[in-house]
């Protein structure tokens, strides 16, 4: 860019009124000093401040057309997508575990109200058989009656002002706003089909930047509602995962793959999504390729209640969490970013942040998110982690190859050094990796290995662990204390195979020990 | 009244056919040596032991083993041990003390079955203490002929420790910041089988899987007895912070020999994967309420399983059956 250009872009962007330069995110908690009933952030909501909560966040995250209601074009189908993983019935539900339904029923309305949309659609596919569905397993009653996510009673005390069923609030959309088409869609049954009616697979559609597919597998079964609608809002609840470590936005997505072709007889479980798609033994690979069938153009979180530990009930009454906030914004990389850190993680962590950054849906940086509303630091808590929970791994290695050094950028958390070197393991053989990190300044931490192999480590020249793993491989497997100094860090590996495996991985965690890189900790590229 | 209210106190019968993959209620193997056969609850025929022998009768090796198995199959764990697989790096925690001691021949049976069924690639049987007698030589035995399966004995009270976080709340009132001094091999190791006799304590009622903890804790740090833990809370909240750490992923109970303030004979083993069901069947099966003992009472209210014996599938004897009642610690209280 010249200067002639700088200039007038600089003039183009002063010109657009409020125009934010960063991607902009609305934080609303139940404290908020601009609601008319602020509330603390233990007390149990009622439906008026809830609505007003997401009002005002929807309002505070504007996207940069100025408005939700203004990206709206006229006539479009919106889709809005809450998490209904489950139904109240389910072994593993527990308050927490989806959607709150007024926070649905506020964004219905939001939509209804201010937008010009012609067809709104609630759209979910869940642990639940529908009710023409002759298989057996996961059939859900309710007095008798079989029931789905559409008619499922929920009472009046599981979501304090939200009576009924998901049916009942869309068929009240219906009467109060007629000139607007309302309906549920069950993803499970969505499925694409070919001429012949088989499900029909599409490939992951490249971003703009080129960058594809990052699951095992690169086509996918998808729905029709996801694929084809004008406009699409994700409206998760914000939860600690076991997998992924957290699920918001882009998660959400998971229930957008139609069971009906990803499910095992008997079970109604995507199994076959996580078998076919998972890629480094994460799920975030397919997390990201299901995103980018339509990514979300807007996104609103649920964070009133949601689970710690992990996604679905253990069965422990301190599980749920209550935190009465709501973000709304249409970056789903700088919301889940936000989330993350909102729930006491390092967002640098997620994985499917960095797939999903890598795709242009978004900003992970959160210097560059704006976050109007709340103070997002205040009030935070440290969510409990699932159990051996671990950030992501280095991935930027130089690899000593002849008598230089190879960059690499492993595309997962471990490094098969035969593969990744092109050196086969032989007697005698050893790989010699070095990585470096830059601290922000001087840090006692932990180096979390994990090894196949034999290794010795040394950190700026001084030894740091020496020692030999040939049981199953694990990421993270192996701690050892270490001090880190200010700036650049140099880590390096010399590890020998054992039974002709070699693989390694390298996370460096704070003192807390907890799994989370190391606060301000930066890896640098090869 | 309101239609509102109404509608809120109106009656939802509810319920799911869920996957058969969910099923929660814990499985617990129970046998005595004198287990001549029985039923399931659907009526079932359950084979007893080839050489039923009185409880109190001392029991030779293979007598032993047989009971060892039993009570393992019949733990609905299948051939393999706790989910073990071919290439994990396993801990086999035994309890020693001056009064009673985990079995060798107890250890040596599970093992072989672990050996036989591939499971382990390194397998520590780790207590606080030097190996007891018996062991090396049983190690020996087993490595010659599992010569791919590394095989040994550590003492904790040696093995370096590593400050580890809570993985998730902590209870311990006095530790603000939920960490321990752990052994490095407890944080680092895929599975945990705990193998333990039945014994009685003045701190916690009976102590048996999920009281063998306290030794995964730092000796430097904590002291020859792990007395310093005491300073950080109550003694059930300081276990269960260990204890969720890594909850044993097979839990074993029993042998012939056991201690209530003095020696019991009673052959017995009672097995399963969920720790504090196993130890809730071994404490009834002691004549206490488990529901009554804070450690297990507070595991159950933590999200740990359930220690209710009426919620818990007993296969093989019924609790009553295998009673042997133990005399009451002195100066321990029950809930």
């Amino acid at each position: 860019m010249n200067r002639r250009q700088f200039l007038a872009a600089g003039a183009f962007a002063a010109a657009l009124p409020g125009a934010p330069d960063k991607t902009c995110l609305g934080l609303v908690r139940s404290t908020h000093s601009k609601l008319r009933q602020p509330a603390s952030l233990e007390t149990e909501l009622t439906d008026a401040q809830v609505r007003e909560m997401v009002f005002r966040a929807i309002d505070l995250g504007a996207p940069r057309a100025g408005s939700l209601a203004a990206k709206i074009r006229p006539g479009s189908w919106v889709v809005i997508k809450p998490n209904i993983v489950f139904l109240r019935p389910h072994p593993s539900y527990a308050i927490g575990d989806i959607t709150d339904f007024r926070v649905t029923r506020a964004v219905l309305e939001y939509v209804a109200r201010h937008s010009q949309a012609g067809r709104i659609t609630v759209a979910e596919g869940g642990t639940y058989r529908r009710t023409n569905d002759k298989a057996e397993d996961n059939v859900v009653t309710q007095n008798k009656q079989r029931v789905t996510a559409v008619n499922f009673d929920w009472g009046a005390e599981e979501f304090p002002g939200f009576d009924g069923s998901l049916g009942g609030m869309i068929t009240s959309f219906a009467r109060r706003f007629p000139q607007k088409q309302f309906d549920y869609v069950d993803l499970s049954y969505d499925a694409v089909r070919d001429a012949s009616g088989a499900f029909h697979r599409f490939p992951v559609p490249q971003s703009p930047n080129g960058v594809g597919a990052f699951g095992a597998r690169p086509d996918y079964f998808v729905t029709n509602t996801i694929t084809r609608c004008d406009f699409l809002i994700t409206v998760p609840v914000m939860k600690v995962h076991l997998q992924s470590g957290i699920t918001a936005c882009l998660k959400n997505y998971v229930g957008t793959a139609p069971r009906e072709a990803y499910a095992r007889p008997g079970v109604f479980h995507n199994a076959l999504l996580h078998e076919q798609h998972s890629a480094g033994d994460r799920i975030d690979p397919f997390i990201v390729d299901l995103a980018s069938f339509h990514p979300p153009d807007y996104c609103v979180v649920d964070g009133l209640r949601g689970l710690q530990a992990q996604e679905h009930s253990i069965h422990r009454a301190d599980q749920t969490v209550r935190s009465n906030l709501i973000l709304a914004g249409e970056d789903p990389v700088a919301a889940d970013s936000m989330v993350a850190r909102l729930l006491g993680f390092n967002p640098i962590d997620m994985e499917f942040l960095h797939m999903a950054a890598r795709r242009q849906m978004g900003v992970m940086d959160q210097t560059q998110i704006e976050v109007r509303g709340d103070e997002p630091d205040r009030d935070n808590r440290r969510w409990e982690r699932p159990d051996r929970w671990y950030g992501r791994c280095n991935r930027h290695w130089r690899i000593a190859k002849g008598s230089g050094w190879i960059p690499l950028e492993a595309p997962f958390d471990t490094l098969d050094l035969p593969a990744a070197s092109g050196t086969p393991p032989a007697a005698g053989t050893t790989y010699t990796l070095t990585a470096a990190a830059t601290s922000p300044g001087h840090r006692r931490g932990f180096l979390w290995i994990g090894l196949r192999g034999k290794v010795k480590v040394k950190l700026n020249g001084a030894t740091v662990a020496g020692f030999d793993s040939d049981t199953r491989y694990r990421a993270a497997q192996f701690q050892f204390p270490v001090v880190l100094q200010p700036g650049r860090n140099q880590l390096e590996f010399e590890v020998q195979p054992i039974d002709g495996k070699a693989l390694l991985s390298a996370l460096v965690t704070g003192t807390r020990n907890d799994g989370d890189t190391l606060e301000g900790l930066r890896w640098e590229r090869a | 009244m309101a239609d509102e209210q109404l509608r809120g106190k109106r009656k939802l019968n509810e319920s799911m056919l869920a996957s058969a993959s969910i099923e929660r209620t814990p499985h617990v193997g129970l046998v005595t040596s004198s287990f001549a056969g029985g039923k399931e609850h659907d009526g079932t025929p359950i084979t007893g032991l080839a050489s039923p022998r009185r409880v109190d009768a001392e029991l030779s090796n293979s007598e032993l083993q047989a009971l060892v198995n039993r009570a393992l199959d019949l733990s609905r764990a299948g051939r393999r041990v706790g989910g073990i697989g071919p290439e994990d790096r396993v801990l086999i925690k035994i309890v020693v003390t001056p009064e009673v001691s985990t079995d060798v021949r107890l250890v040596g049976a599970v093992l072989e079955r672990m050996l036989a069924a591939r499971q382990g690639k390194r397998i520590t049987i780790v207590e606080d203490s030097a190996a007891p007698a018996g062991y090396a030589s049983m190690i020996a035995g087993l490595a010659a002929n599992h010569r791919s399966v590394r095989i040994e004995y550590l003492n904790l009270g040696e093995v370096p420790y590593i400050t580890s976080p809570p993985l998730r709340r902590t209870y311990a009132g006095a530790n603000p910041t939920g960490a321990y001094a752990l052994a490095k091999l407890f944080r680092e190791c895929d599975r945990i089988v705990t193998i333990a006799p039945l014994r009685t304590s003045p701190d916690t009622g009976v102590a048996l899987s999920a009281a063998t903890y306290r030794s995964f804790a730092s000796r430097v740090i904590y002291g020859q007895q792990r007395e310093k833990l005491a300073a950080l809370g109550d003694a059930a909240d300081v276990t269960t912070d260990l204890y969720l750490h890594h909850p044993p992923d097979f839990a074993i109970l029993g042998g012939p020999l056991h201690f209530d303030g003095a020696a019991v004979r009673h052959n017995i083993v009672i097995a399963g994967r969920n720790a504090l069901a196993v130890d809730a069947v071994g404490a009834a099966v002691m004549g206490f309420d488990p529901r009554k003992i804070r450690l297990l009472d507070r595991l159950e209210a933590r999200g740990f399983g359930v220690c209710d014996p009426d919620s818990i599938w007993t296969h093989g004897n019924e609790i009553e059956e295998a009673r042997r009642p133990f005399a009451r610690p002195a100066g321990w209280s029950a809930l």
